[in-house]
């Protein structure tokens, strides 16, 4: 009976959640089709929503504020300029924008190899709070920073999107080129993997 | 059935997103409970890494990204040899099978493929097949040359058509004539002696006037396209007294594809754009960049991008120590009042300046410049390469803004024209009255670097559009009001939402667009913001909507999105709080971020409703959203 009725629960949770994401999905979709005939609040709702999220991603990579900052701008621009050719066959325009911003981000690190400067690590920029909170904050974040370094750039990829992102496994998938199976099972071992490095470094 | 480790933690990660709390989707399903919870909370360590991008940071990013969308939504809207831009696949797929067609001469669509006009969907498959048809085997070069000259008699016709409708000239019409020109000119013998080479100059004289007589309407089109087929006309017409050198010209004319040469110090500018010899232009991964941006001296090569940018090609380091000089290389733009526009840049020709050849629109310049202490370009020397290219009178039309005094010499505008009439000007106002808002035809000639009415034919009266003509203004935001309204230099500017939105006070603005009377409208694709910094003080006003103590300085107050820091100097009249309507008037510090000198409260803020009961405070009132900008009266004068 409790099996029974935990079973049931699931299944709802299950029709609510695909329920929702079908919405968002339609929202986005709609947003986008105003994009496209360049309508300015749509457009500006693109920017507000994906230029903080670009720039994190990329700064969770890079910890350079700088190159975020260009990355972030440069697949805005791109978006803008190729959003006329964005047509929806199941892959979230979402993903399609982490795919332009995953090869950017790729194209960054070949040119650096080929260059082999040194790079230098500035810190995340400081808004707010008092010095010692601050201070306390930055060491906090480049601790777990630190530990994705350990990870496998597929599994860096899977982290971030999903956690910091906050990205399903539907759209990462499409933007990292795996499917969703291979996601899921990139996502346990990526949180394996992090657990003992962050316990290592703590 | 037991569950895999992943399946189990992918089922728990999207019950915690459905709002499902740890604890009890660990107590409903207690398999891997402990290593599921452990890896759930290294999880959460990463959602808690927080890396947002500051406010400088998204300013700058977003003024670029709708630049870019203002410029793709005003590409996309012109149409691509006829066809809008989106069908172009279309519009490929169509000119294949056109193609065909014309190559058996069967179709009745070539048949009406070649009664297209510009405009007509079917135009750029008449295009086409004119290009298609001269690639067919059995002409000689003789037929071939006959061939060209027609389609490029055929299209100053469709100029002509275009102007006499008062319509902008269709981009598709010059960028065929620019191609029809160059293969014309290829189709001739290199020493010259061909009897078809006066009708080539004919011909070329013939597309000259048009093109001067409508530069105000190509302007609104395509500069670049402009530039290159009055260049492709200059070589036409040289070639009839050297075609050796005509073909030289072509070869290494820095206007022909809208290349520039500049020389002067380097700066670095925010974004992608540096200033060499004040001329910013963008620079990218294709950009050779041989140069420091220190000031001194480099040679700069750039194109117009289809924006009317410059893009550098290349900036190569000058040994020589000339920064306050300045030489430029392109072709004259504009010469009016003694004030001479190359490359973008104004340099005022002086009395002692050495000009060499006579300065008309169109001719290609070299000038060496010096910068005074205002900062202002003055001619040294100036030197006209192509001297005999130019038409020596032109006509145009357009409504009447500037009226100067018909019995004396004054200073004109009509169509956003500058001209003088002297004592021998006619002027003819014998069926309508000459008044602002008049629609009037000017035949004009360039004397001296002046451009002075023979004849001014009023032809209509003023009409309910008023003084409406081109006009091009440059300065500084002063106001951002809603409605896509901006004060620049006092005139209320109605710009594209996309670009409103892009919009800062204080940021240097160059725009092109027509005036209406009450708003001077500015065309997308002709609005540029020349720097991305503010500079000089600028004011904002509104509804306060946050004070925030930031620990360094005293307080930082937000209206909207904005904030600005207060410092100890800060100088604050009325009394502040959230609700009340302040303006402010700021500076950006060395960081970049906006910083009050001072803060005078407009208005108060409301008074919190009591409670008639408990007598306590009751909710705030919401704020009152800013008025719209009010628009100013227009000097008749508008572009200084």
């Amino acid at each position: 009976m409790n099996r029974a009725a935990s079973l049931s629960k699931a299944i709802a949770a299950e029709a609510a959640r695909l329920a929702k994401r079908q919405s968002e999905r339609e929202e986005e979709l709609e947003l986008v089709r105003r994009a496209q005939r360049y309508e300015a609040d749509a457009l500006g709702r693109i920017y507000e929503i994906y230029f903080p999220k670009i720039y994190q991603y990329a700064y969770l990579q890079l910890s350079d504020a700088q190159l975020a900052e260009d990355i972030a701008s440069g697949v805005l621009l791109q978006v803008v300029e190729s959003i006329e050719r964005f047509h929806y066959r199941g892959t979230p325009f979402g993903a399609w924008v982490f795919r332009i911003a995953r090869n950017r981000i790729i194209d960054l690190h070949r040119r650096k190899k080929r260059r082999q400067h040194v790079e230098l690590h500035e810190g995340i920029p400081t808004d707010y709070g008092a010095p010692h909170q601050e201070t306390e904050r930055v060491l906090e974040h480049e601790r777990v920073r630190g530990a994705l370094d350990y990870l496998t750039d597929d599994q860096r990829q899977v982290v971030l999107l999903k956690f910091a992102e906050g990205l399903d496994n539907q759209a990462i998938a499409a933007v990292i080129g795996r499917s969703e199976g291979a996601v899921k099972s990139l996502q346990h071992r990526a949180l394996v993997a992090l657990r003992k490095n962050l316990s290592d470094h703590a | 059935m037991k569950r895999d480790i992943a399946s189990a933690l992918e089922d728990c990660i999207a019950q915690l997103r459905a709002g499902e709390p740890l604890e009890e989707y660990l107590r409903r399903n207690p398999q891997h409970a402990d290593e599921i919870r452990s890896l759930i909370s290294s999880s959460i360590e990463i959602g808690q890494l927080e890396s947002q991008p500051d406010y400088q940071a998204m300013a700058r990013g977003r003024r670029r990204f709708f630049q870019a969308a203002a410029q793709k939504k005003a590409h996309a809207a012109r149409t691509f040899l006829g066809f809008p831009l989106r069908y172009t696949k279309h519009v490929a797929a169509a000119m294949t099978g056109a193609a065909v067609t014309v190559t058996i001469g069967m179709s009745a669509l070539v048949y009406q493929a070649f009664q297209a006009e510009p405009g007509d969907n079917l135009y750029s498959v008449r295009l086409f097949a004119e290009d298609a048809r001269l690639k067919l085997p059995f002409y000689s070069e003789d037929a071939r040359s006959d061939i060209l000259l027609g389609y490029v008699n055929q299209r100053y016709s469709e100029i002509r058509e275009m102007l006499s409708e008062e319509g902008p000239v269709h981009p598709a019409v010059l960028t065929a004539l620019r191609g029809n020109m160059k293969d014309l000119l290829q189709t001739l013998p290199e020493d010259g002696g061909s009897s078809r080479s006066a009708e080539v100059a004919r011909v070329a004289g013939r597309g000259e006037t048009l093109l001067v007589h409508s530069t105000s309407s190509i302007a609104t089109t395509d500069r670049s396209e402009y530039l290159a087929a009055l260049t492709a006309i200059h070589a036409a017409r040289l070639y009839e007294s050297d075609p050796q050198a005509a073909r030289a010209y072509l070869a290494s004319s820095p206007g022909y594809e809208g290349i520039t040469r500049i020389l002067g110090s380097v700066s670095d500018l925010p974004g992608n754009l540096i200033a060499v010899g004040g001329v910013p232009m963008r620079v990218d991964s294709s950009t050779l960049l041989q140069a420091e941006f220190d000031g001194s001296a480099a040679v700069a090569t750039a194109g117009w991008d289809e924006d009317g940018t410059l893009h550098a090609l290349t900036v190569s380091g000058n040994s020589s120590d000339r920064a306050q000089e300045v030489f430029l290389e392109g072709q004259v733009e504009s010469f009016l009042q003694g004030v001479l526009t190359v490359t973008g840049q104004r340099v005022v020709v002086q009395p002692d300046s050495v000009v060499i050849g006579p300065i008309r629109l169109g001719s290609v310049i070299e000038v060496t410049a010096n910068r005074n202490d205002e900062g202002i370009l003055e001619a040294e020397v100036a030197i006209v390469r192509d001297p005999d290219l130019q038409a020596q009178s032109f006509v145009y039309e357009g409504y009447l803004q500037a009226v100067g005094d018909p019995a004396e010499s004054g200073v004109w505008q009509v169509g956003g024209q500058y001209f003088k009439t002297s004592s021998l000007t006619l002027i003819d106002s014998s069926l309508t009255p000459l008044a602002i808002g008049a629609y009037a035809r000017v035949e004009a000639a360039n004397l001296q670097g002046q451009l002075t009415a023979r004849r001014l034919h009023v032809i209509s009266s003023p009409s309910a559009e008023g003084a409406e003509g081109y006009v091009r203004l440059r300065g500084r935001v002063e106001e951002v009001g809603e409605g896509n309204v901006a004060l620049i230099n006092g005139i209320p500017v109605r710009i594209d939402p996309l670009l409103r939105l892009a919009l800062v006070q204080g940021v240097l603005a160059e725009l092109e667009g027509t005036w209406d009377g009450e708003y001077l409208n500015a065309f997308p694709d002709k609005t540029r913001f020349l720097d991305e910094s503010v500079t000089g003080r600028f004011t904002v006003e509104g509804i306060l909507t946050a004070i925030e103590n930031d620990g360094v300085n005293p307080a930082t107050y937000r209206i909207g999105s904005f904030g600005f820091s207060l410092t100890s100097e800060t100088l604050v009249t009325g009394t502040v709080a959230l609700g009340a309507r302040v303006s402010v008037l700021a500076v950006l510090d060395e960081n970049g971020a906006p910083r009050a000198l001072r803060v005078d409260v407009l208005r108060n803020a409301p008074v919190p409703e009591q409670d008639p009961v408990r007598g306590q405070e009751g909710p705030v009132l919401d704020p009152v959203e800013p008025e719209g900008l009010r628009p100013q009266p227009l000097s008749p004068l508008l572009v200084a």
